[in-house]
């Protein structure tokens, strides 16, 4: 008798709180709630503006934004939405856009009510499937582009860079501002190459840059392994080893760029947008930037954020109005407080953030710039990103030579396109 | 009763233990991106994985690594162990100080080492100029760095080890020693007759989980090599890459979870394997009162 006692009183307390954990809290009939997650936590701010921004016209519809960090962000984004969790709206950025569109994971929006030939190719590109059905909204980009530390220009009495330079006029540069003690060991760096790692400002802006494709125009196939690319990633290892003036790949490992730049050790650097924001906050007019020098062939890789939608949304009409709100002036206003915004309408106000910088220097890329090269891989993309690491960090450090270090990585990126 | 209490336990291991070591054995069987339903595929990720040049790298890495880190860790908690056992002065003090790297947070652990290691301005490599040696590149050089991993581990695992070495040192009665003396034995026959085969128990579970430890290596290459390479690769990770590195990077970054599976199995396996030869092998050596 008591057992049973025992046990009715711990099924009442069990079904007490999953009921209470069922009824919701407020019953808010009308107010359609979308969850929208996103992974940068700086962006957390410009984030709720824009929401407070939509709502305020959209007063049926509540949107709860999370900051996931990058390191478990596509982790969970795919296990929410193969999982059938709340999740409605979501970052991506070009590679993994792409990627969730092959994987028919979003949601496609009607194309007819947003305004995207607002938008610039290479921001918009990313979120069109191969059909032309629309799958995103582009929120912001970034670029690569040449940033320098006046003072030491003005030291040496090297003219700053212009918006025309070639690569070899930033070569000569670099050995100019390249100043050794009397053991040879470089007290200051003409510019800092980060030519093991970084996939971005190194291999595929200077690959592209030389005349080489990065990927076969289907994306299915490496193009890289030629002539031009060769020369390229040539040019690059000769400023490190032949002229000596940007640290070697081992020294990078050890010394990190910010630190480097902002004490005035190194003279120039390649990096995206968002660096130049952090490094004229902390260097002021002593810093300025102009757009990637010229190779063989015009034009820098973009790279965009944007919002896509998970297919399985229940809210698919919430979801096309916020999509649509994306494309109008408040909300790339908003982010002009952050960043480059995706509509060329409102970079001006993010340029005025800045006065007295190249800000062109961002901004022109937006239009005469291409879209990032996206390998249509199934399920690998992180993977390719991970094999051109790998294979640039052996080139690089003159443990293989260029030519089979391009030719090992091709054959590689091919093999996983079964 | 008695299953009241286990029940709940039991129903936890079984859960969170059991059935995702079963469900990862018949994930290795499949193609699986963790999006999409898993495609059967039989034994071809293993035939993928014994193939695979890096799979058979992590492999290596990793066995090196358990050869260099579990002897000298071994070796040098025995002999700091027998020195604090004796009577000397700060004991205590000692005690503790080869103690503390052990309650210190692994990741915090490797930030410190990697100041102190670099190559141009960290302490070591200042030193080691000032005395006219040779200053290697600790963490930036593919040839040294695994070096470099099995130091660092040695002086992370040496304290916790000691403790529990001068724990079967000190359960070792008296009067073994006071028959040896009387007998006439030395220090070092005491050593070797005495102390040795009485802490032997102590010495194989040390070994049984240093070596299982040692193979499941993961944090402190994902902080020293992982980092350096921005987790991307190159001659440097290649240099220490261990198994659980290319089960993580296999699952969480590649989503290939399938094949990540294989890999963790055949870990498993591994690990099942050298434990149960270590079982074999202690009758031969191991002593119990």
């Amino acid at each position: 008798m008591k057992r049973r006692f025992g046990r009715t009183l711990v099924c009442t307390l069990l079904a007490s709180l999953l009921l209470a954990g069922a009824v919701p809290q407020a019953q808010a009939t009308d107010v359609t709630t979308l969850k929208l997650y996103f992974w940068d936590e700086t962006f957390t701010d410009v984030t709720q503006q824009t929401i407070a921004a939509f709502e305020a016209q959209n007063p049926d519809i509540k949107i709860e934004a999370t900051c996931l960090p990058w390191a478990q962000y596509w982790v969970k984004i795919p296990a929410l939405i193969s999982s059938g969790s709340d999740l409605d709206l979501f970052w991506a950025n070009v590679l993994n856009g792409v990627e969730f569109i092959n994987k028919d994971l979003l949601l496609p929006l009607d194309g007819t009510r947003i305004n995207a030939a607002g938008f610039t190719q290479p921001t918009i590109g990313p979120f069109t499937g191969t059909q032309g059905t629309l799958y995103g909204v582009p929120i912001f980009y970034d670029c690569s582009g040449l940033m320098y530390n006046k003072a030491l220009f003005d030291k040496a009495g090297v003219p700053y860079p212009t918006d025309d330079w070639t690569w070899e006029d930033m070569r000569e540069a670099a050995k100019k501002l390249t100043v050794r003690d009397e053991n040879g060991e470089a007290q200051q760096w003409g510019i800092y190459l980060d030519s093991a790692s970084d996939t971005w400002n190194i291999f595929y802006t200077f690959v592209y840059e030389s005349g080489s494709d990065i990927f076969a125009a289907d994306g299915k196939s490496a193009a890289f392994n030629n002539e031009k690319a060769a020369q390229a990633m040539r040019f690059v290892y000769d400023m490190v080893y032949a002229d000596r003036s940007s640290p070697d790949t081992q020294e990078v490992q050890e010394l990190g760029v910010t630190e480097l730049f902002t004490s005035g050790k190194v003279a120039m650097i390649f990096h995206t947008t968002p660096f130049f924001t952090t490094m004229y906050e902390a260097m002021r007019d002593q810093v300025d930037a102009v757009q990637r020098p010229a190779g063989a062939r015009e034009g820098t890789p973009l790279s965009a954020i944007g919002y896509v939608a998970s297919k399985n949304t229940k809210h698919p009409e919430a979801v096309q109005k916020f999509m649509d709100f994306l494309a109008t002036d408040a909300p790339n206003d908003i982010m002009a407080q952050k960043n480059t915004p995706a509509l060329p309408s409102a970079t001006e106000k993010w340029a005025a953030a800045f006065p007295g910088s190249n800000t062109a220097a961002w901004i022109a890329p937006l239009s005469s710039g291409t879209g990032f090269p996206c390998p249509y891989v199934y399920q690998a993309n992180s993977e390719v990103w991970s094999l051109v690491a790998t294979e640039l960090n052996y080139m690089m450090s003159g443990q293989k030579p260029i030519e089979q270090g391009l030719a090992d990585l091709a054959a590689q990126v091919n093999a996983l396109q079964q | 009763m008695a299953a009241l209490f286990i029940g709940p336990q039991m129903a936890m291991v079984a859960l969170f233990y059991l059935w995702p070591m079963v469900y990862a054995i018949y994930m290795s069987l499949t193609d699986w991106s963790g999006l999409t339903a898993p495609q059967f595929l039989g034994l071809e990720n293993y035939a993928k994985l014994f193939t695979s040049k890096t799979a058979l790298r992590e492999m290596g890495n990793t066995f090196t690594y358990m050869l260099g880190a579990v002897p000298i860790t071994l070796l040098l908690s025995l002999l700091l162990a027998s020195a604090l056992n004796r009577r000397i002065p700060c004991r205590g003090f000692f005690r503790v100080a080869y103690f503390l790297p052990a309650v210190t947070m692994p990741v915090a652990v490797a930030m410190v080492w990697r100041w102190l290691l670099n190559s141009k301005y960290g302490i070591v490599n200042n030193a080691l100029r000032a005395l006219g040696l040779p200053a290697p590149g600790w963490l930036v050089d593919p040839n040294v760095i695994m070096t470099t991993l099995v130091l660092v581990t040695v002086w992370m695992r040496v304290g916790y080890n000691m403790i529990i070495l001068l724990a079967g040192l000190q359960g070792i009665g008296r009067q073994y020693y006071e028959a040896a003396e009387v007998e006439g034995a030395g220090r070092f026959a005491i050593f070797f007759r005495v102390t040795l085969p009485l802490l032997s128990p102590v010495l194989f579970f040390l070994l049984t989980m240093m070596v299982m430890d040692a193979l499941k290596a993961f944090d402190i290459i994902f902080v020293f090599s992982g980092v350096s390479s921005k987790l991307a690769g190159g001659p440097l990770l290649d240099a220490t890459r261990t198994m659980v590195f290319g089960i993580y990077q296999n699952g969480f970054s590649f989503m290939r979870m399938g094949y990540a599976s294989a890999q963790a199995t055949v870990l498993f396996l591994i690990i099942l394997a050298m434990t149960a030869l270590q079982f074999y092998l202690q009758k031969k050596w191991v002593h119990y009162e």
